[in-house]
């Protein structure tokens, strides 16, 4: 049983209640996936705490980091948008903070990778839609439904023109999430396949010569793996921010 | 468009060039997020289409109609996510 464990790619990714909580027939439990959110959380306030308690003139290493996340998430917000969008800054900074450790944190062997869940990437990509809908209309009133609706072009072909980009506008959390969760998902599944191998490999008699292959390939996907948490957080956040960009100037 | 994919490709070689080592596996990922986030945008689209297509058709009862027309839709919605995808480079790469 132990050994279709460890080769099951799928196991990792199993939510097992900790806590079982049920609530007026809702299914409220503590799971290994709240654990690692909690975990991700608090993580992640730790390192920015402690990257600004000392605020020497020269940084050390924890608030260097912080302060080079601080820059690098103010440069992704003024570049996608104009300086309105820096009112959204907390907004995005969070976002990408939650989404880069949980990647970061779900690659650590016997973690759980809470971003390769897409009911937590679906809610993350529902709450960014939502603030665009709800800022976009708070702020622009109807001039808000300009967004639907592109410039220059003739009135003959708005019937046809306006339910794309209607269909446009609903893929956006759609890809968001899919995107973030998927790359996730294959990362871990890739990595678990990988490992399986040099075991299967080291117990199979003179074939395990070969077992230094899938080896090697799992350290190099690891780092590979590294490389995509990051650059999911970060085109996570960008893309929010090119959507909250949306929301402040609709109409292309 | 193609001339707009083909400066985006070219740019994550360029700094492959510059940093060495552990350059090429970054060029990778960023070549791989690209077009992830390309296909990703196309299917989504699509998939949205068929989805309302479906539930317009359970509601209004006509079964194939509105799921071929928004099927069609969300096609074209997809190239025109792919094709402001392509042509914002600057939205996408540092």
């Amino acid at each position: 049983m132990a050994e279709e464990n460890a080769m099951d790619p799928i196991h990792q990714f199993v939510i097992k209640p900790i806590i079982d909580f049920h609530a007026f027939g809702i299914d409220a439990s503590f799971t290994n996936a709240s654990l690692f959110m909690m975990i991700v959380v608090l993580s992640a306030a730790a390192f920015i705490l402690l990257g600004t308690q000392s605020r020497g003139l020269v940084p050390g290493r924890v608030q260097s980091l912080a302060e080079m996340t601080y820059q690098f998430v103010t440069s992704t917000v003024h570049m996608a948008g104009s300086h309105d969008g820096m009112r959204f800054f907390p907004f995005v900074f969070t976002l990408f903070l939650f989404v880069l450790f949980c990647n970061l944190i779900g690659l650590v062997p016997y973690t759980f990778s809470v971003t390769s869940q897409i009911t937590v990437t679906a809610a993350l990509a529902l709450v960014v839609i939502g603030i665009v809908v709800i800022y976009g209309f708070l702020h622009n009133g109807t001039r808000f439904l300009k967004l639907f609706v592109p410039s220059g072009v003739p009135v003959a072909l708005m019937p046809l023109l306006v339910p794309i980009e209607v269909i446009s506008f609903l893929s956006r959390p759609v890809s968001l999430s899919v995107r973030l969760f998927a790359n996730m998902l294959a990362g871990h599944i890739t990595l678990k396949v990988m490992g399986g191998f040099v075991v299967s490999l080291l117990g199979a008699g003179i074939f395990s010569v070969l077992a230094p292959l899938p080896f090697a390939m799992t350290v190099i996907l690891t780092a590979f793996e590294l490389l995509v948490a990051v650059l999911q957080a970060y085109v996570f956040a960008i893309l929010t921010c090119v959507y909250l960009n949306d929301a402040v100037h609709p109409g292309h | 468009m193609s001339q707009a994919l083909d400066a985006q490709s070219s740019k994550p070689q360029n700094s492959d060039e510059l940093g060495a080592g552990g350059g090429s596996a970054r060029a990778t990922a960023s070549a791989m997020t690209l077009a992830i986030r390309i296909l990703s945008e196309f299917v989504a689209a699509v998939i949205v289409g068929a989805l309302i297509g479906w539930g317009l058709d359970r509601l209004v009862g006509s079964t194939p109609i509105f799921l071929i027309i928004f099927l069609l839709l969300g096609a074209a919605a997809g190239f025109w996510n792919v094709y402001r995808v392509a042509m914002k480079p600057t939205q996408t790469e540092r």
